[in-house]
């Protein structure tokens, strides 16, 4: 039988000021009916350029050279624009990252879906219209009626996301390529949207292609992977094979990289940490903290709701949620980014939400950020030992020698070389400028720091070397961390407790372990049951919740998860549930998970409200 | 400069004509500026043939009605023009970057701020609504034609641009995350905006300059020849354009048409200079 899509031999260029260098070099890959390849690889790796090029949209600077691409035998390299025209979209569907960039702002998604229907096939508007609405139901979007007049940035991302696949599948390709199809979405909305591309080429029996740089993304969902590194490909094998035993040494590095091995230590460690700690005051308090913000029309969006909790001395805190959910508010509240509207936070016993700003100052140096884009949390104009240094003279008496020798341990300790100091953050790698970002923040030898983000911008190897260094860092300085993070593999691996924030309230909060391997809170059973590993024989129990998270300014009554929760009775519309210690070391928010003896039932409880 | 240094602006120039013609013009006027009047041929403000020259091997622009050689008198003019332009310019820069970089990192801050920030926009509202020659008249009304009026005119004209421009990126820049990191290093709000802030959105204010300076020569010629500007007889374009400009009616065509050139030119020398200066800077048009 023929293969749907085979490349042979392909060699792509990029013409610069200094002289060709190749993107791509001598791919190889075959794509057969029905089947689901998945291309893995870091950024640079050329894997989006591929698919440009299977598209047949590369344009200068980048030029074919040598090769072939031939979709059911038919060669599209030499292919006229034209041609090429009624390929695009029919017989080949594309899906890009970044969904809310890749669709018109100006335009409804209506009128973009109807566009590209028309195109194809000439028809008459009111039936392309009601085969958009299907078109819209068939990925999930409620209401699809409604939603055609919508504007994209009416949409959450996960319903842009939605749209760019219903634009793809529009006319039934035979293959489907998406890049990225879940960058920039939550773990429970990144589940619903692959699962929904798993049954669209289903049902159209067509082939797929996942570029992803998320191997567990490539672990569950295809048949086939292909490793690529530097415009190669370095492995192509079944995924059974490839996760039971990759053969190629790349491979194997980046399996070790993604897999989420928990140092066995932690959970002792944070026994001792919490006994240690229990005895003095904890380096941070955060009682009953809000934060509303003002928004159009004079109403008010509440992003922190009524959150308390703590961080002992060199204990390391997570903080889980989707975006919106307010977990990065709470980070800026503590360091004094933005003002809490209420409650207090006790920085060793002193409240410090009420300290005037110059005062506050003084106690930046005690109190660190690393934020989520390493670039864009650079002064791309100061140099990097400038930058290391910037917190130290402003915030310590030092002489210049002292400083400098300072910078030097600091990068020592980061793992970076002394010579770095003189570069400027665009000579640097992201993964670099992280460690000098990390630098950064242990320089005045806090005893906090916030860590907002900080792998989700980085590529699989670079992220498991920036955790590594965490955690070492930590063990070694012993400082307090609160790790902010949608990353749940990275929090299991590096944080001895969990706080799970849903619409600004904390839902769940306990040892990270036990937390991981049962979960109490429904929310807590949604989010972890969405997480997936870099393993494919990983049995998912899925635990859905319905929908997405609703806007933080409409919140519902009661218990602000009943309208999703399939554990909802009539009580939860009614009555915030408190966060009570439910067992030992667990605190949890929830009517109907009522104590120790009820351990995360999946049978919907006929009538289990506490009555409080 | 980073951006300077990282490509060579010589390089970038040679395969641009409108950049290159714009570079030697202003390196001329500079030139000319240093040395015209010096170099010039004839005494530049004295007369030094008969009235109303035709061009020729003596006079090579003619002479106007007073016999001054006009050839003379355009080489000495970019001392004056470019001067004041220059000047104005620079004041105008400073001023206008400095409030643009207030006004546009405390719009977001506390109350304090976000009032002076307020109060700073609408002064500069005020500033641009009012007719810029009605301002001029009044000022030589006041204190008699000088130098220092056009300069403090010009520059007056010229704050509110730079301030839009370098407020409206203060704005995008304030919003990056390397903004946070430096007050969490321990920078005071001041020394943010100054130290961090200023130098990254500093690029679209460099290439107004440039086209500013042009305009400001145009102005202060403007300003001249409706007699608010410079004292006769001063070699300035405007004036010479002014004098000229009476007898073009009766036939003398050159009194006014080589001023007139030569003013035309250096502003689309400065203007090409700073368009093709934006492309230099950005460096996302390159590659």
């Amino acid at each position: 039988m023929p293969a749907l899509l085979e490349v042979k031999d392909l060699t792509v260029e990029f013409q610069g000021d200094r002289g060709a260098r190749k993107v791509l070099d001598g791919v190889h890959l075959q794509v057969r009916d029905g089947e689901t390849l998945g291309i893995v690889g870091e950024s640079g790796s050329g894997k989006s350029v591929l698919l440009t090029t299977i598209m047949g949209l590369l344009q200068p600077p980048w030029r074919v050279t040598t090769g072939q691409v031939r979709l059911q035998g038919r060669e599209l390299l030499t292919l006229s624009e034209r041609e090429l025209g009624t390929i695009r979209g029919q017989e080949l569907g594309l899906a890009l990252a970044n969904p809310r960039q890749r669709l018109n702002p100006i335009l409804p998604i209506g009128r973009q879906l109807t566009n590209v229907l028309r195109a194809h096939r000439p028809q008459r508007l009111d039936e392309a219209v009601a085969r958009a609405a299907e078109l819209l139901s068939s990925v999930g979007i409620p209401d699809p009626m409604t939603r055609l007049q919508a504007y994209p940035h009416e949409l959450s991302g996960g319903m842009c996301q939605r749209a760019i696949l219903a634009l793809a599948i529009a006319h039934a390709p035979r293959l489907l390529m998406v890049d990225e199809p879940t960058s920039g979405l939550d773990v429970t909305i990144s589940a619903q949207i692959l699962d929904l591309l798993r049954d669209a080429v289903r049902t159209l029996r067509s082939g797929l292609i996942v570029v992803s740089r998320d191997l567990a993304i490539v672990a569950h969902y295809c048949e086939r992977v292909l490793v690529m590194r530097g415009g190669r490909v370095v492995e192509d094998a079944p995924v059974q094979w490839f996760f039971a035993a990759p053969r190629e040494l790349y491979s194997r590095q980046l399996l070790r990289a993604a897999a989420a091995s928990r140092d066995a230590d932690l959970a002792e460690e944070s026994a001792a940490v919490m006994n240690r700690a229990s005895g003095v005051a904890p380096v941070l308090e955060v009682d009953r903290l809000v934060k509303r913000f003002p928004v159009k029309g004079g109403r008010l969006l509440t992003a922190v709701n009524d959150v308390s909790f703590t961080i002992g001395r060199g204990e390391a805190v997570a903080l889980v949620g989707e975006s919106g959910s307010g977990k990065t508010t709470v980070g800026r509240c503590i360091l004094r980014l933005i003002e809490a509207s209420e409650g207090t936070i006790r920085f060793k016993g002193h409240d410090i939400s009420l300290l005037p700003t110059a005062q506050f100052r003084k106690l930046r140096s005690r109190i660190q950020m690393v934020f989520q884009d390493p670039f864009d949390s650079m002064d791309s104009r100061q140099r990097i030992g400038d930058a290391i240094m910037e917190p130290i003279r402003l915030t310590k008496t030092m002489s210049a020698g002292e400083r400098r020798a300072r910078v030097d341990a600091l990068l020592d300790l980061v793992g970076l070389e002394h010579g770095s100091v003189s570069l400027y953050p665009h000579q640097m790698s992201a993964g670099q400028l992280q460690r000098v970002g990390v630098a950064r923040a242990i320089a005045t030898d806090p005893d906090l720091i916030v860590f907002d983000e900080p792998t989700s911008a980085l590529d699989v190897s670079v992220r498991a070397e920036i955790l590594n260094l965490l955690r070492d860092l930590q063990r070694r300085l012993g400082i307090a961390y609160l790790f902010i993070s949608h990353d749940l593999t990275a929090v299991r691996r590096l944080c001895h407790r969990t706080a799970v924030l849903y619409l600004g309230r904390l839902v769940e909060v306990g040892e990270t372990e036990a937390l991981f391997s049962e979960p109490l809170h429904p929310y807590s059973r949604a989010l972890l049951s969405s997480v997936l590993y870099p393993n494919p024989a990983q049995q998912r129990v899925p635990f859905a919740l319905q929908g997405e998270i609703p806007s933080p300014i409409n919140q519902p009554s009661g218990c602000t998860l009943h309208a999703r929760c399939p554990l909802a009775t009539e009580h939860c519309a009614r009555i915030v549930p408190e966060l009570d210690i439910k067992r030992p070391g667990r605190r949890l928010a929830c009517l109907n998970v009522s104590d120790a003896g009820l351990s995360a039932s999946d049978h919907v409880p006929e009538h289990e409200g506490s009555g409080r | 400069m980073r951006p300077l240094r990282d490509t060579d602006l010589w390089h970038f120039a040679r395969l641009r004509p409108g950049m290159l013609f714009g570079l030697c013009v202003i390196i001329l006027n500079v030139c000319l500026a240093a040395f015209g009047p010096a170099i010039a041929p004839f005494p530049t403000q004295a007369p030094v043939g008969a009235s109303l020259v035709s061009p020729n091997g003596t006079h090579w622009f003619g002479t106007d009605v007073s016999g001054m050689d006009i050839f003379s008198r355009v080489m000495a003019a970019p001392r004056i023009d470019l001067t004041i332009a220059l000047v104005s310019t620079v004041i105008a820069f400073a001023c206008g970057v400095a409030l643009g970089v207030i006004s546009g990192y405390f719009a977001q801050g506390d109350r304090a701020g976000r009032i002076a920030s307020t109060l700073i926009m609408r002064i500069a509202d005020i500033v641009q609504a009012f007719p810029m020659f009605v301002f001029a008249l009044a000022l030589v009304g006041l204190s008699g034609p000088s130098t220092k009026n056009v300069i403090i005119a010009l520059a007056f004209l010229n704050i509110p641009f730079f301030l839009r421009v370098t407020r409206g990126t203060v704005l995008q820049v304030r919003s990056r995350t390397f903004v946070e990191a430096a007050i969490c290093a321990g920078n005071t709000s001041l020394r943010t905006a100054f130290v961090h802030v200023m130098p990254n959105a500093l690029a679209p204010a460099m290439v107004h300059f440039s086209t500013t300076v042009g305009f400001s020569i145009l102005l202060t010629a403007g300003l001249s020849f409706v007699g608010a500007g410079v004292p006769p007889p001063t070699p300035e374009l405007g004036l010479m354009i002014q004098v000229g400009a009476q007898n073009m009616i009766t036939g003398q065509w050159w009194t006014a048409l080589f001023p007139g050139l030569c003013l035309a030119v250096t502003v689309l020398a400065f203007s090409l200079f700073g368009d093709n200066l934006r492309v230099f800077l950005d460096p996302t048009n390159r590659r």
